[in-house]
């Protein structure tokens, strides 16, 4: 049950959301699925591993590096 | 409902298929308008069923109540001001069915709202993998719920009828989650909170069909191939590479229609008409403005209408996802590098695609530089000056010089755009810092319907829009250059030679050395007579300066106005008469060729980076909904122009 950073985690695999860091991000990312408790998995990551593409709840959303650093998860 | 306008506003997440629902039921019925103060398209519409006239209008896709960027503010001040003129008597609230639970979430924000309901559950073609019909809240009729399928238009009747029969069950509603929505505009952590409650509400009440399979979406081929570190870029760059050539292939016809019948209409009016003022102004002032406008349009729809179908099949979202580090460091954001790419077309149309930038500031700052990168209008006068002053070599033996100063044009407006981006990041301070938290949408065939309206809309934007500024500047540009001081003309018109025998050659010899003297003295000449000692460092002289005032039409006019100048009249569709009088011209300052190296090498690095283009002032001007931007925007690229082509000259002379 290690915690670790939303962007540590690679392609293919899935986590859950522990802590999202609260700002004016968290607000967004919320109204997309991306709060704490909700599964996400990585599906793909861009060319230079930045930006990448998270999949939660069957949407998948693109998350920048510095701001996948935002959401704190557990596997 | 009778006998009164009923107002119907079409609400949903963003690539949901609003659009096309309010399509199927607009048709060609809309307009295209800003809301007051911000650059966020007004789209409405109407049609009549059973006697009503309703009015509908397309409000901007947004995941939430709670805004962020100026489309979701104008949703929200809509539906928050009940005394709104546009304030709806329905709400049309459109949902993908394949998307359920997230497009649920500003569903219960609205249903909160006591807004009037009807929901449109569109994709209905494609597997629900959520319960969704046999909710109370649709059950019960508070809400009446209608599938349509956006393809083939199944469930439009049915929406219709449902709109006709609409009946407003607001005061049965309970609140699904408490809480004042007005209030926590303000409160990011209480939006959390808020929006936690509700997606709980909504996983009780629409559980998965089948409770294994969750719908991950699985990395697919598709996929794969569009975002992989080498495929990726090679498929987008082939993507460029099939638009570029239907564009310089296909576009040319139509524009070369377009100006032989704007000629033509031209011509016509001035022999039909009696002689005089208002007839030069309708024929050579007003005639060629608005020909000057519709020349644009094959460039507009083509490139639109390729840049909606990727923005329908969803492959531009891969694009973006691919080139956002990459543009990053330069204050762009992956959305610029489609408006910047259309730029090498025409600087019109990618400005005008650069509405899908979210964030105000990597939105203007795209605007700002794309007209640096080398639009096709440059093409003929880097093909007349590098004629003109590049040498016929090679290079190593194999690598053509001619060839290599057209490439550096082109790699120099590029840099040129970069390294601008990254000078208004810095002075341009974002408020809310840019983020591309953003929903990437599955790939899909698409919509040809959608498609043709896009265009549509674009060039009738383009055209009613920015066309009634670019019409009167191009007027006020003619009248500079066809009047001047009369006494001062008369005698300049007198001084030339009248040859004694008059037949067809001379006489056309003959008025080409009017019309040359007829342009150096008029306004435009003398102004450009008076700019010389600015220019002069440059290596220009009085010529270019006339031709360099008079092409900010735009920059082909240039080799028209060259060939005013030097005399060759109307028929320079052989450039080698006018290459050949270029050619011979001695600047009477410096006593060198008027155009060698250096100087023609100064006035192709001058055209790189100047504005000289008045379709583009004009939309900027209403894609900003400004005047400070497209002035800044002159003046900048105008510093940029003179300073260039100053050290070009300095270094080649």
């Amino acid at each position: 049950m290690a915690q670790k950073k939303l962007s540590e985690i690679a392609i293919g695999e899935s986590a859950r959301i522990l802590e999202v860091d609260s700002g004016f991000l968290a607000a967004k990312m919320a109204d997309l699925g991306l709060f704490q408790g909700n599964d996400v998995s990585v599906v793909f990551k861009a060319p230079f591993g930045d930006p990448m593409a998270v999949s939660v709840g069957g949407t998948m959303i693109s998350l920048r590096m510095d701001e996948a650093q935002l959401i704190s998860v557990e596997r | 409902m009778s006998n009164r306008r009923c107002k119907i506003a079409i609400v949903g997440n963003p690539n949901t298929g609003k659009s096309t629902v309010f399509n199927w039921l607009t048709g060609l019925n809309q307009k295209v308008g800003n809301f007051p103060g911000v650059t966020v398209d007004r789209k409405t519409g109407n049609f009549k069923f059973n006697g009503v006239d309703y009015e509908v209008i397309d409000l901007p896709g947004t995941y939430s109540i709670f805004s962020r960027s100026d489309e979701e503010k104008v949703v929200r001040d809509l539906l928050f001001s009940k005394e709104d003129k546009d304030f709806p008597d329905i709400v049309l609230y459109v949902a993908d069915q394949t998307q359920w639970e997230r497009n649920m979430l500003l569903f219960t924000q609205l249903y909160d709202l006591k807004l009037p309901l009807i929901l449109v559950r569109t994709m209905s073609d494609q597997p629900c993998p959520w319960e969704v019909s046999n909710h109370p809240i649709w059950k019960d009729r508070l809400i009446p719920m209608v599938a349509v399928n956006g393809r083939s238009g199944d469930g439009i009747d049915a929406l219709k009828k449902a709109i006709h029969e609409f009946q407003n069950a607001v005061a049965l509603r309970n609140e699904i989650v408490t809480g004042d929505l007005i209030q926590l505009q303000e409160d990011a952590q209480g939006q959390v909170e808020n929006t936690k409650q509700r997606y709980a509400w909504i996983k009780d009440n629409f559980p998965r069909k089948n409770k294994q399979k969750s719908n991950v979406p699985s990395k697919s081929k598709w996929d794969q191939l569009l975002v992989h570190p080498i495929w990726g870029y090679a498929i987008f760059a082939f993507v460029l590479f099939v638009i570029f050539q239907f564009i310089f292939r296909f576009a040319s016809w139509p524009m070369d229609a377009i100006d032989g019948f704007f000629i033509a209409i031209s011509q016509e009016t001035k022999e039909l008409l009696p002689a005089g003022p208002f007839t030069n102004l309708l024929s050579e002032g007003l005639i060629p403005g608005i020909g000057g406008v519709v020349t644009f349009v094959p460039q507009i729809a083509f490139l639109f209408f390729f840049l909606s179908i990727l923005e329908e099949t969803g492959y531009m979202s891969r694009v973006v996802f691919i080139m956002d580090k990459l543009v990053r460091p330069f204050g762009l954001n992956g959305k610029s590098v489609v408006p910047l790419m259309s730029s090498v077309a025409c600087a019109i149309p990618g400005i005008m695609s650069a509405r899908t930038i979210s964030n105000g500031r990597d939105r203007l700052i795209t605007i700002l530089v794309a007209p640096l990168m080398s639009c096709t209008a440059r093409i003929p006068l880097y093909t007349l000056l590098i004629a003109l002053v590049v040498p016929d070599k090679l290079i190593g033996g194999w690598l053509d010089l001619k060839g290599l100063v057209l490439f550096a044009m082109y790699a120099l407006g590029l840099f040129a755009a970069l390294f601008m981006s990254a000078v208004f990041k810095w002075f341009l301070k974002s408020k809310p810092a840019g983020f591309m938290v953003m929903e990437i949408p599955s790939l899909k065939p698409p919509m040809f319907r959608q498609v043709v309206l896009t265009v549509w809309e674009k060039v009738r934007v383009f055209v009613w829009d920015a066309g009634k500024v670019i019409v009167a500047l191009s007027v006020i540009l003619w009248a500079l250059a066809s009047y001047g001081p009369s006494e001062q003309r008369a005698r300049a018109v007198d001084s030339i030679n009248r040859p004694t025998a008059m037949n067809e050659q001379t006489q056309k010899e003959y008025d080409a050395k009017v019309n040359a003297v007829l342009l150096e003295n008029s306004y435009i000449g003398i102004l450009g007579h008076a700019i010389e000692p600015v220019i002069a460092p440059l290596g220009f002289d009085w010529k270019i300066g006339i031709s360099i005032i008079t092409s900010f039409a735009a920059r082909e006019v240039f080799v028209g106005s060259m060939a005013t100048i030097y005399s060759v009249g109307d028929d320079f569709d052989d450039n080698t008469h006018l290459l050949d009088k270029m050619r011979k011209d001695v600047n009477q300052t410096t006593m060198q060729p008027t155009f060698n190296l250096a100087s023609g090498m100064a006035l192709m690095v001058f055209y790189v980076f100047a504005m000289q283009c008045l379709a583009t002032f004009a939309i900027v001007q209403k894609e900003t909904a400004s005047w400070k931007w497209p002035l800044i925007q002159v003046v900048y690229m105008a510093i940029l122009a003179y300073m260039g082509a100053w050290i070009t000259y300095l270094l080649l002379i």
